[in-house]
């Protein structure tokens, strides 16, 4: 009965019961930017992968013609793996131009994923010339314009992602540097009180970061669950865009628990801020 | 007078230029003293009452109470001996926010002390001035007598060794007035040094302590108590 209520009137001031809305609003902010943040350099990630595969193209091609040239991508250092695509694998890449019934009546050109060393340096012209001697029309296939395109736009939305992050954070703290300033001004006569009674600043202190703890805890409790929502609201709006055929916007679990972590963490600098303002406010009067 | 806890030479008190609040006051009292404060309104009694409740500091002059010159002490070590004084505020100073038996326990909370001690040492105090049955009752719902006694339990409940009231009787009867004093003789008896401002000539008359008259922010007759006051409960009924 004694320590659920605090000495100071917090919870009965305007900004006491600010806060942990304020806090609500940091963690909201703070966790959709970082998941987004997350997706972008994954998309990031996943597409500087992709810049190293490639795709060799044998038009008209017999198993003899996929050997010679598997024989060719072999013999070139930058080449790590080569695997030709199995007729499966081909009729899934032409259905969706064809159709069910169409894609089976046409001759099927001979395709073989590449993949490069990310280190090397190869030389495609060279090995495009090797290809085409070997099979006739044999063509080497890297989309690099539309992943440069892509990873430019993942670059500047991981980049304003953490920088909103940022903002979000410093405003939100600040902001409630001030409504703990403003809380004690509102309080005024409690604290002096207190202080006329013996209480220490760091006594006076505790009671608004327990406040701010309590409350705050709410707050950035409803932050985070609505910022969930949110994160997943847009892996599933993002898997209806274009690119999120080409590259994995997912997050893993230790994505989720990184997002669960900077609710807390968030959460505790609050209280740090909250205790620290206070604490600095109530030393100055003697 | 080597002995006294609390000590006052030549002390001057304002509240900013050209605002002099007290001037020149000399004051001892020893561990036991008891003193009535009298004068009329805006004499200096409030602001006597403050300044040796450490809520003000002295502009000129030396301050000591429990043999510590205050003007020399650590932030830290001010807060120490100000939870060692109890005051009993003319206008109550009730948090309304916490019940009467929070408020009551708020020194002894200040003082660190264990829910369980506070839980029995309050209600004790409590059942003695008559609030047992409103122990979670709020302030606002208190009558103006009720709420003196609230103010008055709390100043005393951590027994401070400086019990500093301000009209702790104006809203009390005559019954409760004595209840009242008897616990400030009490207090007394074990060795807590009590100024009480008052303007109550009957509450003065019925215990014979030594007076201390104020006037313009000045103390009119301390040669004439010195000795009254250094004495401790000497003259006390």
């Amino acid at each position: 009965m004694l320590r659920d209520r605090l000495d100071l009137p917090l919870a009965q001031t305007a900004p006491g019961r600010v806060l942990p809305w304020l806090t609500g609003g940091v963690v909201y902010v703070a966790v959709v930017m970082l998941a987004i943040a997350i997706m972008a350099d994954r998309a990031l990630l996943s597409l500087e992968d992709r810049a190293h595969l490639l795709t060799v193209t044998l038009p008209l091609a017999d198993d003899a013609d996929v050997g010679a040239a598997l024989d060719i991508l072999y013999q070139d250092r930058a080449v790590l793996a080569a695997a030709p695509l199995s007729d499966e694998e081909l009729a899934a890449l032409m259905t969706p131009w064809l159709g069910e019934t169409g894609a089976g009546d046409l001759p099927w050109p001979a395709m073989i994923d590449v993949r490069l060393d990310p280190r090397a340096e190869p030389d495609l012209a060279a090995l495009q010339d090797a290809l085409g001697g070997v099979v006739a029309g044999a063509m080497l296939a890297i989309d690099t314009g539309a992943t440069d395109r892509a990873g430019q736009i993942a670059a500047l939305v991981r980049g304003w992602s953490g920088g909103l992050l940022a903002v979000a954070l410093s405003a939100g703290l600040l902001a409630i540097g001030a409504i703990t300033r403003l809380s004690l001004r509102l309080c005024r006569e409690a604290v002096e009180l207190l202080r006329h009674m013996g209480a220490s600043p760091g006594y006076q202190a505790a009671q608004l970061e327990r406040h701010a703890l309590a409350w705050g805890f709410y707050g950035a409790a409803a932050g985070f669950g609505l910022a969930l929502l949110t994160v997943a609201a847009l892996l599933y709006n993002s898997r209806r865009i274009a690119i999120a055929s080409t590259i994995e916007l997912g997050l893993r679990p230790l994505d989720w628990a990184l997002l669960a972590g900077l609710a807390a963490t968030i959460l505790l600098l609050a209280v740090a801020v909250v205790r620290a303002t206070a604490y600095r406010q109530l030393q100055q009067a003697r | 007078m080597g002995s006294a806890m609390l000590r006052l030479e030549n002390v001057d008190m304002s509240y900013g230029p050209g605002r002099e609040a007290l001037r020149d006051i000399d004051l001892a009292l020893q561990p036991g003293g008891f003193v009535f404060l009298m004068g009329p309104s805006a004499s200096g009694k409030t602001s006597l009452l403050r300044l040796l409740g450490l809520a003000l500091m002295p502009s000129a002059g030396r301050y000591s109470l429990f043999h510590r010159d205050v003007a020399e002490l650590a932030p830290i070590e001010l807060c120490g001996l100000r939870r060692r004084i109890g005051m009993v505020f003319q206008d109550l100073r009730l948090l309304d926010h916490l019940s009467a038996f929070d408020n009551i326990a708020l020194p002894l909370r200040i003082n660190g002390g264990q829910d369980a001690q506070i839980g029995g040492v309050v209600a004790e105090m409590m059942g003695w001035l008559g609030l047992a049955e409103l122990r979670e009752a709020a302030p606002s719902d208190l009558s103006m007598a009720q709420r003196q006694l609230v103010g008055v339990a709390r100043a005393v409940i951590a027994r401070p060794g400086l019990l500093l009231c301000d009209e702790p009787t104006s809203h009390v009867d005559d019954k409760l007035a004595r209840r009242v004093m008897h616990l400030f003789g009490q207090l007394s008896k074990l060795g807590s040094m009590i100024v009480l401002a008052t303007h109550d000539h009957d509450l003065v008359e019925r215990h014979r302590y030594p007076i201390l008259r104020m006037s313009r922010g000045r103390l009119t007759r301390p040669a004439e108590l010195a000795a009254a006051i250094a004495a401790p409960l000497a003259a006390a009924v």
